[in-house]
């Protein structure tokens, strides 16, 4: 399924940071890797991913470098990213974020329960 | 997807040695539609070259992944989206990793576009504003200033006559290659004789002038053009310093009052010199009526030189041919100190104490009706008439006013239609600007009653037009009024001189009745002078010193801007780099030490 637009834009950034996190990533790899770990939802071509990057890349949160592929791999020029320090921060800002976001939805009713965190609310018009 | 491990970061990239997109492409060795499809990217991309390369590098990297992971050309180009909204995303994107000093020039660049933007629309307001209001003539101050004169009857009028004779009367000479002058002959010179023969040559001439000068009053009317060819006097020649006034066309002030011409200046001037030179041959003549009667010319020349205009200019022409005709009457004595009987020396005493600088108004001080009337003839024709005093500048013609005031003769090329519509933003409104104007002219007024050494520090203190931005607020004003704190000071020397002639007139005749002259003033009292004028600078009394030696003369005189008494002592003082005038040191400009009114070198 694919998802609208200003929903990419929130969470399209978030999950290629949680991505880099593990380590430094080429852009093939993070596009394949959204795809087959989100079954196909953050699914984005080249005209999204890279200007995704290099938006990232402007606000100091991930630095990319070039580097020869294993030759394994056919040993060509690739263009790697990893997350910097200021990344991590931003990660970890968002993931808190998006959690709060989830908290919200279930207790809406929208997300199943087991998408709430520790110190889920009540629900909103719920029993008590 | 490759299962190799991640790359170590510390490696540095590797450069490439591409120069262009397609280099990469080339070499990147993809099928023909995936290579295309990158260089539609880049083509669309308005980016630097290397980084132009740097995105086709990595487009490139991402397809032979994609080709290497088992994906056909087909499936990677429907993934890679339209090559139009990939490069323009791209575009976007990739300007922001640029660096921070291009960034800083982006933000400038687009600051420098908003102000230019406001500049735009804050100058089309302004040029609305500037272009779209026009002045409304509703005075005119040419026949307001030129009624006094109508009122007198044509018989009355003294300027017919004078015009008549000054057209007949010749050029002076020209002796040794210097134009004859004829207030510095000296007898016994070449000079003299040359003086003496113009003279008797154009005594009906003279005799003309002086009938001329029994007249009420000059009569001249102002106008535009006038009409006067001065140029066709006897020898007329262009070094005779009286230049064909010009209209009004030619000084660009379009019919406004500050175009008007006064030929009858350089002729009252002139006459003036030639009757001064005649009192001294009369002198030597033996005919005391004829010296009495150039003397009493000159002094109704200085009060007509006022009249018709009340303009600044024509009090300071006249003060200057009073001082000519006081000077005269020193001459006098001093040529023929026998001529006069004592009941003459009074009869000049008598007209010279007539004599005022202002004749209007019976005194000393500047008169600025005629200065004012310019000043509100030209704000209606720059500025717009809201029916209350006020308006706002709206005239296309006021930026080359402006620059022809300023510059003092014609500038047509002023008209910055650019610069006219800024400024007139800037200048101060039509009230705002003659309130200025009048509050210095109160301001001038009051200083006037000050001793002179006071008047100076005060004027240092107060210039109300200080500052560049209150200078071009006010400009008109600024530049409309006149110097009268340095007109009024002259006024008051020429008063002053006044009083002093008389008391040297006064000596003579105590001369004639006791043979000799007195020790002191205080023994002309009550006889021959009521009091000791005021010396005009320390406000004490006038300064006298009796003659040293049978050959000597009496002086008169002021103790002048350093206050000190010098014993009537002239002698200049130049200061050496002087620095510019404050309010605690005195104008650096050379001044006599004392002021000799009389007694001094004629």
């Amino acid at each position: 399924m694919r998802i609208e637009r200003e929903l990419m834009r929130g969470a399209g950034p978030v999950a290629v940071l949680k991505l880099l996190s593990a380590g430094p990533k080429y852009g093939y790899e993070l596009a394949e890797t959204l795809t087959a770990r989100t079954s196909g939802v953050l699914d984005m071509g080249q005209s999204t991913l890279y200007p995704m990057l290099y938006n990232l890349e402007a606000k100091g949160l991930i630095e990319a470098f070039w580097q020869d592929a294993p030759q394994a791999d056919g040993g060509r020029e690739r263009k790697y990213y990893r997350l910097t320090d200021a990344g991590n921060k931003q990660l970890a800002k968002d993931v808190k974020q998006w959690q709060a976001v989830a908290d919200a939805m279930t207790g809406l009713g929208i997300l199943p329960a087991r998408f709430a965190t520790a110190i889920c609310p009540a629900p909103i018009g719920g029993a008590l | 997807m490759s299962a190799t491990t991640a790359p170590s970061p510390s490696d540095g990239a590797p450069r490439t040695s591409a120069r262009s997109p397609a280099d990469v492409v080339a070499r990147a060795g993809l099928p023909a539609e995936l290579g295309e499809l990158v260089l539609a990217v880049t083509g669309k991309l308005r980016l630097w070259p290397r980084e132009r390369i740097d995105v086709a590098r990595e487009l490139c990297a991402h397809l032979a992944d994609g080709l290497a992971e088992g994906r056909t050309p087909a499936e990677l180009a429907t993934d890679f989206g339209t090559p139009k909204d990939t490069a323009r995303l791209i575009t976007r994107a990739k300007k922001r990793t640029r660096p921070w000093w291009y960034r800083s020039w982006v933000h400038f660049g687009n600051f420098c576009g908003v102000l230019l933007i406001v500049f735009v629309v804050f100058y089309t307001f302004a040029a609305i504003r500037y272009y779209v209001g026009k002045p409304i003539i509703r005075v005119d101050y040419l026949a307001q200033l030129n009624a006094p004169v109508l009122a007198v009857a044509p018989e009355d009028r003294a300027w017919p006559k004078y015009l008549q004779a000054y057209m007949k009367l010749p050029v002076v000479p020209i002796i040794d290659g210097k134009e004859l002058l004829l207030t510095d002959v000296q007898p016994g010179t070449p000079e003299w004789t040359a003086a003496e023969k113009y003279i008797r040559d154009n005594a009906s001439i003279l005799a003309d002038i002086r009938s001329a000068s029994t007249l009420k009053t000059s009569g001249y009317v102002l106008t535009h053009t006038h009409g006067l060819d001065f140029t066709k006097r006897p020898g007329y020649r262009l070094s005779t310093g009286v230049t064909p006034a010009k209209t009004a066309f030619e000084t660009g002030l379009d019919g406004s009052l500050l175009a008007i011409p006064l030929p009858t200046m350089p002729a009252y001037r002139e006459m003036t010199r030639v009757l001064a030179c005649d009192a001294r041959l009369a002198a030597r003549d033996g005919d005391a009526a004829r010296a009495i009667d150039n003397i009493r010319a000159m002094l109704a020349l200085s009060r007509h030189s006022v009249e018709p205009t009340t303009l600044l200019i024509g009090q300071l022409v006249g003060n200057a041919i009073f001082v000519r005709a006081a000077m005269s009457a020193e001459q006098l004595m001093i040529d023929a100190p026998s001529l006069l009987t004592s009941d003459q020396i009074a009869e000049l005493s008598s007209m010279i104490a007539r004599w005022r600088a202002n004749p209007f108004k019976g005194d000393d001080t500047v008169d600025t009706t005629g200065e004012r009337a310019m000043m509100l003839d030209i704000l209606q024709r720059v500025y717009t008439d809201d029916g209350n005093g006020d308006g706002r500048l709206a005239n296309a013609n006021a930026a080359r006013w402006l620059a022809t005031l300023q510059a003092g003769e014609p500038s047509p090329t002023g008209n910055n239609i650019f610069i006219g519509a800024i400024t007139s933003q800037v200048i101060a409104g039509r009230a705002a600007t003659l309130k200025a104007y009048d509050d210095e002219l109160a301001a001038v007024a009051q200083r006037s009653t000050l001793p002179l050494q006071q008047r100076e520090a005060e004027e240092m203190r107060s210039d109300r037009f200080e500052g560049f931005a209150t200078r071009i607020r006010y400009v008109f004003a600024a530049t409309m009024l006149p110097a009268l704190d340095r007109a009024s000071r002259n006024l008051t020397l020429a008063a002053a001189r006044r009083e002093a002639v008389l008391v040297g007139l006064a000596l003579e005749r105590y001369r004639l009745a006791r043979g000799t002259y007195p020790a002191t003033l205080r023994e002309l009292i009550p006889t021959y002078i009521s009091s000791i004028p005021t010396d005009p600078w320390d406000g004490g009394e006038l300064k006298y010193a009796a003659p040293k030696s049978p050959t000597d003369r009496p002086r008169l005189y002021s103790v002048g801007r350093d206050l000190k008494d010098d014993g009537g002592d002239e002698v200049e003082v130049r200061p050496a780099g002087a620095k510019p005038a404050t309010a605690d040191t005195p104008p650096a400009h050379p001044e006599p030490r004392d002021i000799l009114f009389w007694g001094g070198k004629i």
